[in-house]
């Protein structure tokens, strides 16, 4: 503790903040925008270096070159542990420069929510614990490698280009998928990354940004069962526009009929459901075969 | 129920004595009590009798009711509580605002300690230019005008 807060003349023009310790900088810090907290280096030689040792970094689309921004301030940054890293860019934000977290690696969270049509490109990331990465448009030449960064990644929310390029990664840690189509077939690019995901517990399709007018649904029945299903999955929901076509319900029977250890199912119906159809896709549901054991209640369906 | 009393001291010799669940709110003192193993006045090195009051005046608004009608709710509703904590933090002047804030790191009183960090962070650095957080603060400008300079061009991407 300082000792300096003892002499405390009440003259009212003492710099005290700057006498606080880089931990309790760092913790005030915290609490405003990253961009403000960075600006803090220019105030004096005190603060030149507080700013790299937040432990949280969270960037909005605020420059056009928001790319080249996190690149540098990634490369000056020095906490020893970033734990949560969020990257929130708008459409068609212009990357003019790679985000290359190869400098980070015992970052926890990542968080990456963009248009991104040039470059992307992380390594060396085995402390990861969450990862969401739903990409809009997701095209680049080291896409594979990137995602292949989040293998030992805890907790994934994807989109289904980014799952297409997820085919031959083993997620050996990985205990929660969210899956968010935008509106290409997503059905069969997630069985196979379930066949790769030996102890999922959780499971959530998440139909909120979905376009479902462009969306072709195709479903095939996996050669063979996804050993998460029999030994690991406790959770299935269905987050909004569930519209009970074909596919979508042969894919919801295959969970229900494999799935052993499942606890709790939850299925929210499209807002676009009225109150027959509403009734009718809750008996289809209803009358769906399980393996679980699970007592009741175990559906829950809502509309959205 | 008997309510037992916990004896505090400052460091300029203040004694204050406040009810145990006041005190509690401190997960410091705790460990100082057992360390003493006594029943006698825990001495406080770090926080001079004029903080000390106002530690104690925060902590005794947010006790917990224990045991009461109100099932463990606080004494009052979050939303006066609130209130009150807006109008605690706007009534103190800076050099009280940073001692209080050490106070409450020292004494480890988490909801004081995010309260003064908030207020700090939201009053004085949030949405201000650099001279504007210089003047609040009273922050010298310690740079030369070439190192700020450089600084500046190396992060300009910061200030577009």
């Amino acid at each position: 503790m300082s000792d300096r807060s003892l002499r405390m003349p009440e003259d009212g023009c003492e710099d005290k903040i700057s006498e606080l310790s880089d931990d309790l900088l760092v913790q005030i810090l915290l609490l405003i925008p990253t961009k403000d907290a960075m600006s803090t280096m220019i105030l004096s030689k005190r603060w030149r270096f507080v700013w790299t040792m937040i432990p949280k970094l969270k960037y909005k689309e605020t420059t056009k070159s928001v790319w080249w921004f996190l690149y540098n301030s990634l490369q000056l940054h020095k906490a020893p542990v970033v734990d949560s890293l969020c990257v929130d860019l708008g459409p068609r934000c212009p990357a003019d420069t790679r985000l290359h977290s190869k400098d980070t690696p015992a970052l926890k969270h990542l968080i990456i929510d963009s248009w991104v049509e040039d470059y992307f490109f992380i390594e060396n990331m085995p402390c990861l614990d969450l990862a969401d990465i739903t990409f809009s448009i997701f095209i680049c030449e080291s896409i594979d490698q990137s995602l292949r960064s989040l293998s030992s990644v805890l907790s994934l929310s994807i989109d289904d280009v980014s799952l297409r390029y997820s085919s031959t990664i083993n997620f050996s840690r990985l205990g929660k998928l969210r899956i968010c189509p935008d509106d290409s077939d997503w059905l069969e690019p997630l069985m196979v990354v379930l066949g790769n995901s030996l102890i999922l517990k959780h499971l959530v399709v998440d139909y909120a940004i979905v376009d479902l007018e462009d969306m072709a649904l195709s479903w095939n029945q996996p050669d063979s069962v996804p050993s998460c299903l029999s030994s690991h999955l406790e959770i299935f929901e269905w987050m909004e526009g569930y519209e009970g076509r074909v596919e979508e319900k042969k894919f919801v029977t295959y969970i229900l009929a494999n799935s052993k250890c499942l606890k709790r199912a939850t299925i929210i119906f499209s807002n676009t459901f009225d109150l027959d159809r509403r009734r009718k896709v809750m008996e289809e549901l209803e009358s769906i075969p399980r393996v679980s054991k699970a007592s009741q209640p175990f559906f829950q369906m809502k509309n959205s | 129920m008997s309510k037992k009393n916990i004896v505090l001291k400052s460091s300029n010799g203040i004694i204050f004595e406040v009810e145990e669940a006041v005190a509690l709110q401190s997960e410091t003192i705790p460990y100082m009590i057992e360390d003493d193993c006594a029943n006698d006045t825990i001495p406080l090195a770090n926080v001079t009798g004029d903080i000390l009051a106002l530690v104690i005046e925060y902590c005794k608004k947010h006790v917990v009711v224990a045991d009461g009608d109100g099932g463990g709710s606080s004494s009052s509703s979050q939303e006066d509580l609130k209130n009150w904590d807006a109008q605690f933090m706007n009534d103190l002047d800076q050099s009280k605002i940073f001692n209080l804030l050490l106070a409450a790191d020292f004494l480890n009183i988490k909801t004081l300690f995010d309260l003064t960090c908030q207020f700090v962070a939201d009053t004085m650095i949030k949405g201000k230019s650099v001279e504007e957080v210089r003047r609040t603060l009273n922050i010298e400008k310690d740079y030369t005008s070439e190192e700020e300079a450089k600084a500046r061009q190396e992060n300009e991407w910061a200030f577009k």
